[in-house]
């Protein structure tokens, strides 16, 4: 048994290389007091969307999100785009996160991902990650955070728009 | 027989999404069969002899792959993950990974709005996961998934319903025990239709067992155990309590280190946490409190570390991120330890609280002058939980006053700040203190002993844009330490780092343990390396020196071995 199912594994990824990239069903709390299914919110926004996976013991996570956070008024009037920051913080840190955001000054929606569903569904191996979505689909995606990073997300989102 | 069924549906639905192809060019709106996965490798290649660090496994070079793949079609759903650990496990995953391949999960369901069934390997959480939490975290090597199956239904706006069953995942193989649990999650606002705008309300309640054939002959052990959490929550724009109450039907008592108490298998255990927090403008205000006694919950007796959890116990305390803070990390305490060696006197859990307050001081103000700065207090400490004993010598676990809520010696303390400063498009700088009390032979190894080292430890980080695309990064880190258990004393730490975004970085660290009462064990844990990104692919190549101590990722620690050598890590998603 064992060793057909790498064979099934490595035989789907060739037939099926095109492979769809689009925004997984699952709904997550917000600090907005609402559940938000993502795919749902990705299949109606009309606006480009950043989705940003972080976590508050994460230091380039809170680097990015407040690079973010410098520009943030400037991208929106330009471009429209919406920053949703992913929580994947688990119970010992959840409660914090909201805390940290305002202390932040940051006026993000914030999804919890408590136990990590959404982080295993878009195989997201660490934070940060950082994926567009644009008209339900995910459109660009990056790991890792070095300062500068945000120029060429910025970049991205624009292109999205012309 | 299962792993067949499931993948039997896995080749069913590989049929049907051949079949939408060929289809989908006549209707193109028709559902889509959608595929992702990632493969995530890290990689070792490990020094024999470089001054103290000594290596003895059978090779020197280690690897943690994972391969992993999800169809999804309309409202099914289809995946699994494939593991490889060659030649042996990376340091500090569980040894009994060594050398071995095989499947790490594999499952298959439906998915809708109203219902979810799910069979295979699980992840799922219970309220905060005190009562159950099936989690995977590839950096300590831990994945508890329930193997069995699942089902969850949401039959009103507002309420969830699940009921699940099997073994937890043990290494390639499953527990001897089984799992079963039931979970209710109610939003009372949506379900009653509650007009009130201004608080929301949620209770929530779950019953889990785990049932065993273990017999043992000498202590009278239950072979099956019953946790009960009852939940209740209430919020506004501005404020939030969440309460989670949880008991356990008599257990044994064991160890962080699997070892169980002697005639013990009639202790009941309990858990109390308590979380609130404050929100206005441009502050943030957390407390949370928490009591532990004999909530270590598994499906297997004598399970070690991270193998067969069914509960999540994590401290409570802050993760901090710089490297030299994380020399003295703390560990809940949630089953016994003895805390004093001399009379043999036993201890149960923990008792304690943190809270934070964040604070956004605002542009133009006399605090936060021209660009305003963010400021973090925090401040937590964690006892173990008093008793009264009968008799002065050998006082055992009988004598114990076992359900007292008395705080008693000092587990763990810490408390500092933290100031963030944007000075101009440039430059940011960060200004860190914290202080730590840590008793190093509780949280480390179970006991015994009482001794509890001080420590202060302070950090600048600065952070230098060049240009748009290029910048970078220092820190200085001090650790002051005075009562180690293993006699390190003082260490000085740096990092630098130089990136050009958003492809490459370069970094180089060291942490030079310069008071250690061994002359020569005065090292520097130096690393140095570089990491690329490319689309969706990161990989970054290392070489340096990683010091023994106690790692900690979300609440769960392993601890480490001293090692030098070459590492990589490889990651990649679709």
């Amino acid at each position: 048994m064992k060793f057909i199912t790498p064979v099934v594994l490595v035989m789907l990824l060739p037939v099926f290389g095109m492979s769809q990239k689009s925004i997984p069903d699952i709904s997550l709390r917000s600090n907005r007091n609402t559940e938000i299914n993502l795919k749902k919110f990705a299949d109606t926004v009309n606006h480009p969307v950043i989705i940003s996976f972080w976590a508050t013991w994460c230091t380039p996570c809170i680097n990015e999100l407040e690079a973010f956070n410098e520009s943030y008024e400037d991208w929106q009037e330009t471009t429209g785009v919406e920053v949703v920051a992913v929580s994947i913080d688990d119970a010992r840190s959840t409660s914090r996160a909201n805390s940290l955001a305002i202390g932040k000054g940051w006026n993000y929606t914030i999804l919890f991902d408590e136990n990590q569903e959404l982080k295993r569904a878009l195989n997201i191996a660490n934070v940060p990650a950082t994926i567009v979505i644009y008209k339900g689909d995910i459109i660009y995606t990056h790991n890792s955070y070095h300062p500068g990073d945000e120029e060429e997300l910025y970049e991205k989102v624009k292109e999205l728009i012309k | 027989m299962k792993k067949i069924l499931i993948l039997s549906a896995l080749t069913g639905l590989y049929t049907i999404s051949l079949k939408a192809q060929e289809n989908s060019s006549v209707q193109p709106e028709k559902t889509k069969l959608i595929i992702t996965g990632g493969v995530e490798s890290n990689a070792a290649w490990y020094n024999r002899y470089d001054e103290k660090f000594l290596f003895f496994e059978d090779s020197r070079f280690g690897s943690n792959t994972y391969l992993k793949t999800e169809l999804r079609y309309g409202h099914f759903f289809a995946g699994g993950q494939y593991e490889l650990y060659k030649n042996i496990a990376v340091l500090g995953s569980p040894k009994a990974f060594n050398g071995k391949q095989g499947l790490g999960t594999l499952y298959a369901g439906y998915q809708s709005d109203k219902i979810d069934v799910t069979a295979g390997y699980i992840y799922d959480q219970f309220g905060s996961g005190l009562a159950f939490r099936t989690w995977e975290d590839r950096q300590l090597g831990l994945n508890n998934a329930l193997i069995g199956g699942r089902i969850a239904v949401r039959p009103v706006k507002g309420l969830e319903l699940k009921i699940l069953g099997g073994n937890i995942r043990n290494i390639f193989s499953k527990s001897d025990g089984e799992v079963y649990g039931a979970d209710m999650e109610l939003q009372l606002n949506d379900a009653l239709k509650i007009k009130a705008k201004k608080w929301r309300y949620n209770i929530g309640s779950s019953y889990v067992l785990r049932h065993t054939d273990y017999i043992d002959t000498i202590n009278e052990v239950p072979r099956s155990v019953g946790v009960v959490s009852l939940r209740a929550g209430a919020k506004n724009d501005h404020f939030a309590i969440q309460a989670e109450w949880v008991q356990k039907s008599k257990d044994i008592l064991s160890n962080g280190s699997g070892q169980v108490l002697y005639d013990s298998g009639k202790y009941t255990g309990n858990a109390l946490l308590i979380n609130t927090s404050y929100t206005g403008k441009q502050v943030g205000i957390n407390v949370t409190l928490r009591k532990l006694r004999n909530m270590d919950f598994r499906a297997e007796r004598g399970s070690l570390f991270v193998n067969n959890l069914i509960n999540y116990l994590p401290a409570l305390t802050p993760q901090h991120h710089f490297s030299l803070q994380n020399i003295y990390p703390y560990n809940a305490q949630g089953g016994y330890y003895i805390l004093t060696g001399l009379n043999n006197i036993f201890n149960v859990g923990e008792i304690g609280g943190n809270a934070e307050i964040y604070y956004n001081v605002p542009k133009n103000t006399g605090l936060g002058g021209k660009t305003g700065l963010q400021l973090s207090l925090h401040y937590g400490e964690f006892h173990a939980i008093d008793f009264e004993s009968d008799s002065d010598f050998g006082a055992s676990i009988k004598d114990l006053n076992y359900n007292s809520n008395k705080f008693g010696d000092l587990l763990f303390r810490d408390y500092g700040f933290e100031v963030k400063k944007t000075w101009n498009k440039k430059l940011k700088t960060e200004f860190n203190y914290t202080h730590f009390n840590y008793n190093g032979f509780i949280i480390e190894s179970g006991g015994p002993g009482t001794p509890t080292t001080a420590a202060d430890f302070i950090a600048v980080d600065g952070t230098y844009k060049i240009n748009k695309k290029h910048s970078l990064q220092m820190d200085l880190q001090h650790l002051w330490s005075r009562e180690d258990i293993q006699h390190r004393g003082n260490w000085a730490a740096a990092t630098l780092e130089y990136s050009w975004a958003p492809y490459v970085s370069f970094y180089a660290t060291d942490l030079y343990n310069y008071g250690n009462d061994k002359k020569d064990e005065q090292i520097h844990y130096y690393n140095f390396g570089t990491a690329i990104n490319y689309k969706n692919a990161r990989l970054s190549i290392g070489y340096g020196r990683q010091r023994q101590g106690l790692f900690c990722v979300g609440g769960v620690c392993r601890l480490v071995p001293a090692s030098s050598g070459f590492n990589a890590s490889f990651n990649y998603n679709f």
